[in-house]
């Protein structure tokens, strides 16, 4: 069943990328990387993926942990930010930039082309 | 012919979109693609446009049901390998008459969605419309 469900997972990631959403795509992906206890170790830029997810999935403020370690993988002009306040700790990403539909876009593709070699099937 | 002794099946399920096909298929025992070719001048183009599924010696409740959980894994299946997200619809399905009989169940699907999408109304006037639409917030 679980492997069915990563296939799933999958395979609505790149549905998300498809329409242009690669938040979403990155967040439906990553379920895989959960499941499949994937680390730093198997996976560039896992922990870039694991805090985007985080910020994807939760509304701010968020906690200390999870701002530190966006502050770890990102800065200040790393994406461009509705909000971008530390101190209130709330960051939050505009989804509809161009720099950042770029930037997502390119962590969406890669993390897809990842799992699709640890699915086995790639293309 | 009875309804209720198990029997062979074929369960025709369509793609959403037609998947191009570089190289080749290989079918299975149980699994044969629908590909279209398409030529233009002296050039051929291949397309995935569904698949057929066999299901053996079973009631038509549980062949069907055994066909839609291989339908979806296999439309997840091309959706990750051709990176295009498509769907799989049931288009049709019938039983494979035994020797000796000449008769089939059948049955073909008119809809091929099962979510439906739709706007019974909407008022571009009404005062939470309007709300939403001008809503500016970060």
């Amino acid at each position: 069943m679980k492997t069915s469900l990563n296939y799933q997972y999958l395979s609505q990631g790149i549905f998300h990328y498809y329409n242009g959403n690669p938040a979403d795509s990155i967040r439906e992906a990553f379920k895989i990387v959960e499941e499949k206890n994937l680390s730093d170790n198997s996976l560039p830029n896992y922990h870039k993926y694991k805090v985007l997810r985080n910020m994807f999935s939760h509304p701010p403020p968020y906690d200390n942990s999870t701002i530190n370690k966006f502050l770890n993988e990102f800065n200040d002009t790393s994406f461009d930010y509705n909000i971008f306040d530390c101190k209130r700790k709330i960051i939050l990403i505009n989804l509809e930039s161009n720099k950042n539909i770029r930037l997502l876009n390119k962590f969406a593709s890669e993390l897809i082309s990842v799992l699709r070699k640890e699915l086995k099937l790639e293309i | 012919m009875s309804n209720i002794a198990p029997m062979d099946w074929i369960f025709h399920y369509r793609l959403s979109k037609k998947i191009t096909l570089l190289n080749q298929v290989q079918n299975s025992s149980n699994i044969e693609f629908e590909i279209f070719e398409e030529k233009i001048l002296k050039k051929i183009s291949k397309y995935i446009i569904g698949f057929k599924i066999t299901v053996r010696d079973s009631l038509l409740e549980q062949a069907e049901e055994q066909s839609k959980t291989i339908a979806r894994n296999l439309k997840n299946i091309i959706t990750i390998k051709s990176g295009i997200p498509i769907e799989a619809d049931l288009k049709d399905y019938h039983s494979i008459p035994k020797k000796g009989e000449t008769g089939k169940i059948a049955n073909t699907f008119e809809f091929l969605y099962n979510i439906k999408g739709g706007i019974i109304d909407l008022d571009l006037t009404n005062s939470n419309i309007q709300s939403i639409i001008n809503s500016n917030e970060n």
